[in-house]
């Protein structure tokens, strides 16, 4: 299963959009998510949708990515179009027995359509063109403000990147655990679900002692190493804010800030 | 070069956890997310866009060895590396009601049990995190998810979550917890498990000790 041992689906890449800081990308489209439940307008909604576009283009993403992204969400999108259209109150365009649906409805359906679509899209470019590993020390280093709340960013991301480094190695071990619980004969695949419940447990048994066994390990070499905690510590990946961040972070906002007064002036 | 007097295996970090607890939570955390990546099962009477996924079995574990905050770490951790897998369609919008579910679960269990570490006590913590598992996501699916995100009306709503969302995160949280029931005596030698006049007590910090084998 070469597909589920590279976590997230990160397409490595060296265009502008990869090189942008992790930070600057994940405040940006927190921002992004945010702002997108305000658009009225179409106007608004196309600038919004413009956003995403030039990220897909400019990491130099074939834009079927995005149809693949979508494909899993068809059904939802149709389904919050069809309820939509058919339960909002408003002048009835086409009637299907005591059903109607309304133009208001259909409005209010693909707007809701278009709304989902974008966070999709944007949620989607980010891990696209940015790696989980990055992406922790972008949020690592977006939590050290909190770290008077008690927040423990260090320890935290410290966690983060040693799981992340862990489910390579956890989802071949599964993998062999089952094959050989399999060549013993066991049979995970009929009976109830009780049955399949207590199927589970030839395989997570040993699953957990393994785990068990290389967490303790990493942490005997880790502390054979000296580890003490994010406190003076060097990096060997160094982040720093790029004027293409800055260009990033001003068309976005100039954006965002378009959809908040057309709303503003707009209602 | 000098010795480094710094980590003496009982010195706290965060969350008042030694190194060991910490790797051996992260570890659980990425066993977590593996769960709830790969192994998605349809159940049959529910819709197929609700699946189940072990992804709780490590959490509810954890929560019971360690308390509720190792739980609820584990289950940060889960819900973490789902974002970050890209996996979840509509960002951290679509991860937050699975993390606050999964945080109501393992902290009552995690709670329940220190009160009273018994296989019954760990039973109650569970059945008690269900409940508020699967009303936390009714409430959440009712108030906020459905009206405001797909903007569907409450009369449309309202039978779709008192007839799926609750009975299956009812199932779900049920499943779970009987597999950490059925796993957690059979962990006991291997990992530490305390063990107070030879039964298995249902709450510790097993996690912290480490034990021969």
């Amino acid at each position: 299963m070469p597909d589920a041992l590279t976590i997230g689906h990160y397409v490595p890449g060296d265009s502008v959009v990869h090189r942008l800081d992790s930070r600057v990308k994940l405040l940006l489209t927190m921002a992004y998510v945010i702002v997108l439940f305000f658009a009225v307008r179409p106007g608004a909604y196309a600038v919004l949708a413009l956003l995403p576009l030039a990220g897909y283009l400019l990491a130099r993403l074939p834009l079927r990515m995005v149809w693949q992204g979508l494909r899993p969400v068809v059904a939802v999108l149709l389904l919050t179009l069809i309820l939509n259209a058919l339960m909002t109150p408003g002048h009835p365009l086409y009637r299907i027995g005591r059903l109607a649906v309304t133009a208001e409805g259909l409005q209010v359906g693909v707007e809701m359509a278009v709304r989902l679509i974008l966070l999709m899209v944007t949620s989607t470019l980010l891990t696209l063109t940015t790696s989980p590993i990055e992406l922790t020390d972008g949020i690592e280093s977006l939590l050290r403000p909190f770290r008077r709340l008690g927040v423990p960013a260090h320890e935290l991301a410290m966690m983060m990147t040693i799981a992340l480094r862990f489910i390579p190695t956890l989802l071949e071990e599964a993998q062999n655990i089952l094959k050989a619980q399999q060549a013993r004969g066991a049979d995970f695949e009929t009976g109830n679900l009780l049955r399949r419940a207590r199927a589970m447990i030839p395989l997570l048994v040993p699953l957990f002692v393994g785990a068990f066994r290389r967490a303790d390990e990493l942490a005997t070499a880790m502390e054979a190493r000296c580890y003490h905690g994010g406190e003076g510590r060097t990096r060997y990946r160094e982040y720093r804010i790029a004027r293409s961040d800055w260009v990033a972070a001003a068309v976005t906002a100039a954006a965002l800030l378009f959809v908040l007064v057309d709303r503003a002036l707009g209602v | 070069m000098e010795a480094c007097a710094v980590n003496s295996p009982v010195r706290r970090l965060a969350f008042g956890l030694t190194l060991v607890q910490m790797v051996r939570l992260a570890v659980l955390g990425a066993m977590a997310f593996a769960l709830m990546f790969l192994a998605e099962v349809p159940l049959p009477p529910f819709p197929s866009f609700l699946k189940y996924d072990a992804g709780d079995v490590p959490a509810i574990f954890a929560s019971l060895a360690m308390g509720p905050w190792g739980g609820a770490l584990v289950e940060l951790l889960k819900d973490g590396l789902y974002l970050l897998s890209g996996k979840s369609e509509f960002g951290w919008l679509g991860v937050l009601p699975n993390l606050l579910a999964g945080l109501a679960l393992v902290t009552l269990t995690g709670l329940t049990a220190r009160r009273f570490p018994t296989r019954w006590g760990a039973a109650a913590g569970m059945a008690g995190g269900a409940v508020a598992m699967a009303a936390l996501l009714s409430a959440l699916n009712y108030a906020w998810f459905l009206p405001v995100f797909y903007h569907l009306p409450s009369e449309a709503v309202a039978p779709m979550v008192v007839g799926t969302i609750l009975p299956f995160n009812l199932v779900k949280a049920g499943i779970s917890g009987a597999l950490v029931l059925l796993l957690y005596p059979r962990l006991a030698p291997v990992v530490g498990v305390p063990v107070q006049d030879g039964r298995v007590l249902w709450s510790g910090s097993l996690l912290g000790v480490r034990h021969p084998r």
